[in-house]
């Protein structure tokens, strides 16, 4: 995206203009309300089908077996908790979601701050070599789990480095970090060259031109990577089932799964360990959401 | 009955579970502790038999059974029989762990290839465990004697090797029966009993369809339920013999008389004697709740699914009975199509093959086969197993288990690719969208490919 | 990225690849590669690494862990006799037309968000909220939700539009619309916030500028916000030809197993499947190629499309790289 082209002589004070200039912008859209109130009520029906399905999970989590054997779809009469404590203890959840928690923000961690640098190294580096090189790593974004989990798990496991949930951060964060470098070295792309060269000029050396101007400017990037990075690796089931097989370093999805079995007909219990899984990552959403909605409103820069 | 196979095929692998285990609702949950591969390790090289309570062996299980403790499932049994055998080994402590079945054999295979996991391992004896036995410890002089009772064991050993070495033992005896709902038969003026012939069965299924009643519970979302039915009515079309040769690929699946027991199977269809919505149905867990739902009045089921049918179904459950005998069948008589359930085998890297092979010795006893029965439902597979039961339909089984004949039909043994060529296209062999002619052919070329990627081991 | 940009780091590009002279600089030069040598030890020795030793063994008998005699291109034959494989070639392409939805419906909702509804925080969230939940779990829950008997028919038919219920899941014709709306619902969240954040980072005065002249939305949308997140844009088409070759499985995997017959079978479903359930390792790798060079070849027709787009003259616009 071009903003050095399509904003001309204003780049210069990018990041300065949003809180001096939202008021106009809200005072001129409120003369068009009527478009608002048609787009906010088009905005609310399209949250049915986003709200309706995770209704559906907590009533049916909150249901009585025999119950939503009579009917799935009905409104529980009667509440009960024992679905939850049964996913919660028998299950193992509630071990389980702190070991998700372990790997995952290891991974966030990690692909954070190994794809700012080395967006930040692409950026400073065109050269065949380097050009050739990020477009290898961007490829590898198409390998899937299903091509390098059995020789990764043998190398792992030759160097003693599985049912280890630190590992399986690394992994993840590997694995992230490949989409990673891509939207950060994007966005730092589409930054105004001039910043870098203020600095250049000013003698900032490299990673003070990284600390102090490529990681704030790209905040809201960062913050969407941290928030799909978090998301992806949460998710993940097949390289955390085979890299930490044993029990006792099990994340959540892989106790889940294990609650899915097929001999299993209790589907209100396997609701209620997804919706054990889920509340722990509706408070980081929460939380992530807020630095996202931030760095959104705030103009993106700065 | 001493002639039964182990099931391989994906579908048939889940059935044999749930019947050997008698695993109808449970809450599968991850339980259970310690290190895999590790904690096996701690005596290394000391081969488990000088283990005793001062160097005590930790000998580490993983399956995908080992349930949590819902009174029933297959956990109670296998907790018991744990318990029972620490305590009289008090030198080797057992660390029993639950994965998850869906990715279970994902699992397996890194191991194998990575020589590293646990002392023993669930699996299904052969033939796909063609391509995990190298991961297997032989264990024919751990479990000696004891084999003798435990005819399965035969069949595990003659297709997992040439020279009859044993790399596993079975857990339970599984099979398929039908099961009614006696409430549905009398209001449609059915005689209350599964018919003893295909012909009356159709018959009967035909009168209830005109009382507005579904016939036979059918699903064929994931495919498996039309392999059932098939199994169930081929292996009255073929010998002993034959059924052994199935896994080996020396019995064409797209043989004269395969062709014509799918076909039998697809009149059910046609004639529209099964559930209205059955392509969108699966067997586990929805068909299975749709029988004990009073849905339809017949259901192809498992050995062990009685307890729980008789629970849901209430007073309208009728009882179980053998799947009928059709015309062309071999056999004078109906017999029960059984089958050894999952196994276990002792890992080749386990640094205590010795301890592990005494705790699948011990598995395969009168002892412990007795707990599993009484527990979880499991009928055993040792045949000096003395047990008793006064609910009606496991009563049957356990008469029923001592019919001659008692073999598999050709669906029961089909390794995993092969399977999956039939169930990928259940629906449409039953719909008329696809041949059954060029399904079965095709499976017939995927058991080709499967025998000479994976042949018998020769040792 | 503007070709403004690229110009504009010549400079840097110039000093750090200058030859060394002084040892400070060459102190200088093994700082810089610091900061990518993480990155290229992460990805290469827990993704690359591993993947190409799987690649390399397409061409043998592979037997992981054991030994794997080479077969030359027998695998690839295999593939291309196997049925299954030729269903996959077949779902990939018609599962291709998921990507212009994935794509168009988020930016229009992106674009509807930014900056003129009250609560938009609120709206980006709810989207987003599906995006934090693991597919492999959704999955679960929409199986139950799309079954014949299930929640969404049982609407339908409550509210007298019983017609349009049905079999999502097992009809063969439906089965792939089914995926492709399931996962526009599940990815929306993600394209909505991804291209939020690249609007806001867009200057508020080319939305101004273009109302003082008058512009509608339609306007706004093509000559603002379209050349503005072009380089977003491609991103995230990116990740969406991605998303149909490798993303897709624990979709498959939860709701259809690949079927009816063979009909959702995509080719990661396919690859797991071989390698994982079915032990073709050989064949799966292979399979793992054949995918590889059909992204590669759709990249490199992406590139070339953009390459022409770029050669004719474009008001504001400037594609990236």
């Amino acid at each position: 995206m071009s903003i050095t082209q399509a904003t001309g002589e204003r780049t210069d004070d990018v990041g300065a203009h949003d809180s001096r200039r939202r008021p106009a912008q809200r005072a001129k859209y409120s003369r068009r309300s009527v478009t608002s109130v048609g787009l906010t009520t088009l905005f609310v029906l399209i949250t049915i089908p986003y709200l309706y399905p995770f209704l559906f999970l907590v009533a049916t989590a909150l249901k009585r077996p025999l119950d939503f054997q009579q009917s799935a779809t009905a409104i529980p009469r009667v509440l009960t908790w024992s679905n939850l404590s049964d996913a919660w203890t028998n299950g193992g959840l509630n071990i389980a979601v702190l070991h998700s928690f372990i790997a995952v923000v290891t991974s966030a961690i990690v692909t954070g701050v190994v794809a700012s640098l080395g967006a930040f190294w692409f950026l400073r580096h065109h050269g065949k070599i380097a050009t050739t090189l990020r477009l290898v790593l961007i490829g590898t974004l198409a390998l899937p789990a299903p091509v390098f989990i059995i020789p990764l798990f043998v190398m792992l496991s030759d160097a003693g480095l599985t049912d280890n949930l630190f590992v399986l951060g690394l992994v993840y964060g590997g694995a992230n970090a490949r989409f990673g470098v891509y939207l950060l070295y994007e966005f730092y792309s589409s930054m105004p060259s001039e910043i870098l060269e203020a600095a250049k000029i000013d003698g900032a050396s490299l990673w003070k031109q990284f600390t102090r101007i490529m990681m704030p400017i790209s905040r809201p990037a960062l913050a969407t990577l941290l928030a799909l990075s978090f998301v992806w690796a949460w998710g993940d089931l097949l390289t955390a089932l085979v890299l930490t097989s044993d029990p006792t370093v099990r994340t959540a999805t892989v106790a889940i799964s294990a609650l899915v079995g097929q001999y299993n007909t209790g589907t209100t219990v396997q609701a209620a360990g997804v919706v054990i899984a889920l509340l722990p990552m509706v408070a980081v959403f929460l939380v992530a959401q807020r630095f996202l909605t931030r760095g959104i409103t705030s103009g993106a820069v700065k | 009955m001493r002639h039964a196979a182990f099931r391989t095929s994906r579908v048939a692998r889940r059935a044999a579970t749930a019947a050997t285990v008698g695993v109808l609702v449970v809450g599968l949950a991850a339980c259970g502790g310690g290190s895999s591969g590790g904690g096996g390790s701690s005596n290394g090289g000391g081969g488990g038999g000088g283990a005793d309570a001062a160097h005590p062996v930790t000998i580490t299980i993983e399956d995908w059974l080992y349930t949590p403790a819902t009174a029933g499932s297959a956990g109670v049994g296998l907790k018991a029989v744990d318990d029972a055998f620490m305590k009289a080994n008090p030198g080797i402590k057992i660390v029993h762990q639950l994965q998850p079945y869906d990715n279970y054999f994902a699992l397996l295979q890194s191991q194998i290839a990575a020589r590293k996991g646990p002392d023993i391992v669930g699996n299904f004896g052969r033939p796909s465990a063609f391509q995990y036995v190298k991961g297997f410890a032989p264990i024919t002089d751990a479990i000696g004697d004891e084999r003798a009772k435990v005819p399965l064991t035969s069949l595990m050993s003659a297709n997992l090797s040439d020279k009859g070495t044993l790399y596993g033992v079975p857990s339970g005896v599984g099979g398929y029966i039908m099961y009614y709902n006696k409430g549905l038969l009398k209001k449609a003026g059915v005689t209350p009993e599964i018919p003893k012939t295909w012909d009356a069965f159709i018959a009967a299924m035909e009168k209830i369809k005109g009382a507005g009643i579904v016939p036979l519970v059918t699903g064929t979302k994931d495919g498996s339920y039309v392999e059932w039915l098939w199994e169930n009515v081929a292996a009255q079309l073929m010998t002993e013999q034959q059924a052994a040769d199935v896994p080996l690929g020396k019995y064409p699946l797209n043989g004269a008389d395969m062709v014509k027991a799918m076909e039998m199977v697809k009149t059910l269809f046609d004639k529209g004697l099964v559930s209205p919505d059955y392509q969108d149905v699966a067997i586990f867990p929805e068909l299975v709740n749709s029988f004990g739902a009073g849905k339809g009045a017949f259901f192809l089921g498992l050995l062990g699914q009685e307890t729980a049918f008789g629970k849901s179904l209430g007073a309208n459950f009728g009882g179980n009975g053998l799947f009928p005998r059709i015309s062309g069948s071999q056999y004078p008589a109906q017999f029960l199509d059984s089958t050894p359930g999952t196994g276990y085998s002792v890992a080749k890297w386990s640094k205590n093959q010795n301890a592990a092979g005494k705790y699948l010795k011990y598995f395969v006893s009168v002892d412990a086969q007795k707990l599993l029965f009484d527990k979880s439902t499991s009928y055993p597979v040792n045949t000096d197993t003395k047990v008793t039961s006064t609910f009606p339909s496991t009563e049957n089984i356990l008469k029923w288990l001592k019919l001659p004949n008692g073999h598999n039909g050709p669906d029961a043994n089909l390794p995993t690719p092969v399977s999956a060529v039939l169930s990928q296209n259940a629906t449409a062999m039953m719909t008329g969208k696809t041949s059954i002619k060029s399904v079965l052919d095709q499976a017939q070329s995927a058991m080709q490919a499967y025998v000479k990627q994976y042949p018998v081991p020769t040792s | 990225m503007s070709a403004a940009v690229r110009a504009d780091s010549g400079p840097i590009v110039a000093a750090a690849s200058r030859p060394a002279a002084a040892p400070g600089r060459l102190l200088a030069k093994a700082a810089d590669l610091l900061f990518v040598l993480p990155l290229l030890a992460l990805i290469g020795v827990f993704i690359l690494l591993p993947s190409l030793l799987a690649l390399g063994y397409s061409f043998t008998n592979w037997d992981p862990g054991y030994s794997s005699p080479w077969v030359g291109l027998a695998n690839y034959q295999t593939l291309f006799a196997d049925p299954t494989f030729h269903k996959v070639v077949v779902n990939e392409a018609v599962l291709l037309i998921g990507i212009p939805v994935w794509l168009i419906v988020p930016l229009i909702i992106a674009t509807l968000l930014h900056g003129e509804v009250r609560g938009a925080g609120v709206f980006r969230s709810i989207y987003f909220f599906p995006a934090v939940l693991s597919p492999a779990i959704l999955g679960i829950l929409f199986s139950q939700l799309l079954k014949g008997d299930g929640a969404i028919n049982q609407l339908l038919r409550h509210i007298g539009l019983g017609v349009f219920a049905g079999n999502w899941l097992s009809n063969p014709s439906l089965v792939k619309f089914t995926i492709i709306a399931v996962v526009a619902w599940a990815s929306m969240g993600t394209g909505v916030v991804i291209f939020s954040s690249a609007l806001s980072a867009l200057p508020v005065e080319l939305f101004e500028v273009a109302e003082i002249d008058g512009a509608g939305w339609w306007q706004r949308f093509r000559y603002v916000v379209i050349p503005g997140l072009l380089s977003t844009v491609r991103l995230y088409v990116v990740l969406l030809v991605i998303t149909v070759f490798i993303g897709l499985f624990p979709w498959i995997f939860t709701l259809t197993q690949g079927g009816p017959s063979g009909t959702s079978t995509t080719v990661d479903y396919d690859i797991y499947q071989r390698a994982l359930s079915f032990g073709q390792f050989g064949a799966a790798a292979a399979e793992s190629v054949l995918m590889l060079l059909t992204i590669a070849v759709i990249f490199a027709l992406g590139t070339l499309v953009v390459r022409a787009s770029r050669s004719r003259p474009h008001r504001t616009e400037g594609p990236a790289s």
